[in-house]
């Protein structure tokens, strides 16, 4: 006996099932569009894909022999070959990091909000979003599961990420791409990112960054040597040191002449003080002696005094043969005597305290003398060394553009073994984000829907034994089953 | 929609609005049953249902409505009686009730619980064909226990009343091992709640079985 159940499915019952399930399907379909809706005007980022076309032409020596293209050309089909280098050039650190640079893109703040209530809440949504990645990555940065970069290593490696280039077949055309996320000034981007590529694979090819090392460094030196000149200048300007050594000679000269007067009034000063003395002792002896003070000094103040001294102790001399030494002209002889000493011992102190001042004014003056000199010998040493760092300098100069010359010259010879690059297409801003348009994705999304509807459907109807229809009672049964359909 | 007024053991009157929904299933019966002589229906579920007595009792009173016959609705199953214990009626009870000298009702109502063995359901279904045109059977479940299969074996044909969706095709063909195992036959059977599921547009264009 057959199994009454086992019987062929009508298109009649597969639309019963479809439609047992209607409201799970519709479920299914509107929650996945939903969800699609939410991706893609919520977490999914438009990518604009901005492209340009370079051709790398082949330098002399890596033109394909003469033999090939006059010959067999046709058939061989010799191109160039070699874009592999190109593109690490184009990617390079150096590259993207000039172009990060120069538009400013490690910096990833977010611009205020436009009027508008849908911009205020589409800037509130990328604010909070923003939030929430920085405070992840801050955690896993913690943790230590994730290393903290820069911005700008992070737009580096973002701008790399976002490069995408083909080559085509059998050219030598390059079809370069970035997937950027900002349709404006994206084609300036590229651009600009095909110029920084131009100029860093000339310097690598031609050997310029040799050259450009010289020439920085003979700039550099030039510099130095400027500044250095503009020092001695200057400090020539100030000091007005024409001729160093003849001032130092004028000086010693004046030095000299000041030590001598110098010596010569001290030894007038101790000649005073010394006969200061010989004075002083006379007078404190009971019977001074002319002849020890004696001078040759004969027309001066002291000389008179001295002459008078003379004559009272001649004439006392003379009243010892007659007069008695208690007599009153004796004593009257060495009254006077004694005066004119200390007249005498009085002038000279006089003239004592004047030597000596002299003597402390000449000694200023040698010392004001020997002080000049000191600065002129300090400032003859700045002078000097102002020269020297002049010198050096122009030497460090000298050599460092003969260098620069012999760099470029070299890199000169080498320019004519190194292939060109010739933009064939300039990029230009994308009018239309890239990928899949939306429709499209809405579309894959509906499918997609229907599809795990389908499934849900077949898995339902698997585990569902319910008996929903007459018919199938009556399979079972075998025999008549009425239906009492649901009341109105 | 026909109202009915049913006899119960205390002598009370129930009312019972007449669904149209019904109406088909006594026609059918009325024709069927003729044919093969049946007078008693057998009303019966694979588990319990709740409203099964409330299916009985619209099949009465479509059967007493169109064939203005003598119907006796006869529940077996204490489960789906709601009065109290000493209030039920016996089908004894019933008899005694019914032979008085008024004239019998067109349709009558009363509890048999007593009489679920098959001598006494056997006795009891003779009594009351003699008294009536049609005798309305509420059997217990079929896959509950041994009364139900009893009642069945006894009465010798059931009608099982299903629902769409909570009936399953492995219940039915339990109920298929067993009818033929106690050698009852399963004359005919109801699929209530059915939805209409296919639209109607749908159901007009796809063809038909």
């Amino acid at each position: 006996m057959n199994d009454p159940v086992v019987e062929t499915v009508s298109l009649r019952d597969l639309a019963f099932i479809f439609f047992k399930h209607a409201w799970s399907v519709l479920g299914i379909v509107i929650v996945t569009l939903l969800g699609t809706a939410i991706y893609l005007y919520g977490f999914h980022k438009n990518v604009y894909d901005v492209s340009a076309k370079i051709m790398v032409r082949p330098a002399e020596a890596q033109q394909p022999p003469t033999a090939l293209v006059d010959s067999a050309a046709p058939e061989v089909n010799y191109h160039f070959d070699d874009t592999g280098p190109e593109i690490a050039i184009f990617q390079s650190h150096e590259v993207v990091g000039a172009v990060v640079d120069k538009f400013h893109l490690d910096d990833d703040s977010i611009p205020p909000p436009n009027p508008g209530i849908f911009s205020h809440v589409k800037w509130a949504y990328k604010v909070s979003k923003r939030f929430v990645t920085d405070t992840v990555s801050n955690v896993l940065i913690a943790v230590g599961l994730k290393e903290r970069l820069s911005k700008r290593e992070i737009a580096i490696d973002l701008l790399n990420k976002a490069f995408v280039t083909s080559a085509a077949k059998d050219t030598n055309v390059i079809d370069l791409h970035a997937l950027l996320p900002a349709r404006e000034n994206s084609g300036a981007i590229l651009n600009e990112w095909i110029a920084e590529y131009q100029r860093f694979r000339l310097e690598i090819y031609r050997g310029e960054a040799g050259s450009n090392f010289f020439g920085q460094q003979a700039l550099a030196a030039r510099q130095k040597l400027t500044q250095a000149e503009d020092s001695l200048r200057t400090f020539d300007d100030t000091y007005k040191l024409s001729d160093p050594a003849r001032e130092e000679q004028i000086l010693l000269d004046e030095i000299a002449r000041a030590e001598g007067a110098l010596e010569d009034t001290q030894i007038a000063a101790r000649q005073v003080d010394d006969r200061l003395e010989a004075f002083q002792r006379e007078q404190s002896h009971p019977d001074p002696q002319f002849l020890v003070m004696a001078s040759p000094e004969r027309d001066s103040l002291l000389g008179s005094i001295l002459l008078d001294l003379e004559n009272l102790e001649r004439e006392r001399d003379k009243l010892r043969l007659t007069d008695l030494d208690s007599s009153e002209r004796m004593q009257n002889n060495r009254a006077q005597f004694r005066e004119l000493l200390a007249s005498a011992v009085a002038h000279l102190q006089s003239i004592a305290k004047q030597r000596h001042d002299e003597v402390a004014d000449r000694a200023q003056a040698v010392a004001a003398l020997h002080e000049r000199l000191s600065i002129v010998h300090d400032k003859q040493t700045d002078q000097s060394r102002l020269r020297r760092d002049v010198s050096v300098d122009e030497t460090e100069y000298t050599f460092v553009q003969k260098r620069y010359q012999e760099a470029q010259a070299d890199a000169g010879l080498r320019a004519a073994n190194v292939g060109d690059v010739v933009v064939v297409s300039s990029a230009v801003d994308p009018l239309a984000p890239s990928g899949t348009r939306k429709s499209i994705v809405f579309g894959i999304a509906l499918v997609a829907g229907l599809l795990v509807a389908l499934a849900w459907i077949t898995i339902a109807e698997f585990f569902d034994d319910g008996v929903y229809s007459t018919k199938t009672a009556e399979r079972v049964l075998g025999s008549r089953v009425l239906n009492i359909p649901e009341a109105a | 929609m026909t109202t009915m007024t049913l006899p119960t053991a205390a002598a009370g009157a129930v009312t019972v609005d007449a669904d149209e929904r019904y109406k088909d299933l006594a026609l059918w019966i009325c024709e069927n049953f003729s044919v093969h002589q049946h007078r008693e229906i057998a009303l019966t579920a694979p588990v319990f249902d709740a409203e099964l007595l409330e299916i009985g009792r619209q099949i009465a009173a479509s059967l007493a409505a169109i064939s203005s016959q003598r119907v006796i609705l006869v529940n077996l199953d204490e489960r789906l009686d709601p009065a109290p214990a000493r209030a039920r009626l016996t089908i004894q009870d019933a008899l005694t009730v019914l032979s008085d000298d008024r004239p019998p009702m067109p349709l009558t109502a009363c509890s048999a619980f007593d009489a679920v063995s098959s001598s006494s359901l056997k006795l009891a279904s003779d009594q009351l064909l003699d008294r009536f045109d049609f005798v309305v059977w509420v059997l217990p479940p079929l896959l509950e226990g041994l009364r139900g299969v009893v009642a069945a074996r006894v009465i010798g044909h059931v009608c099982l009343a299903l629902r769409s969706g909570d009936s399953t095709i492995g219940q039915l063909k339990r109920i298929r091992e067993i009818a033929t195992e106690e050698q009852f036959e399963i004359t005919t059977s109801v699929l209530r709640e059915t939805r209409r599921y296919l639209p109607r547009w749908v159901d007009r264009w796809l063809p038909a079985r």
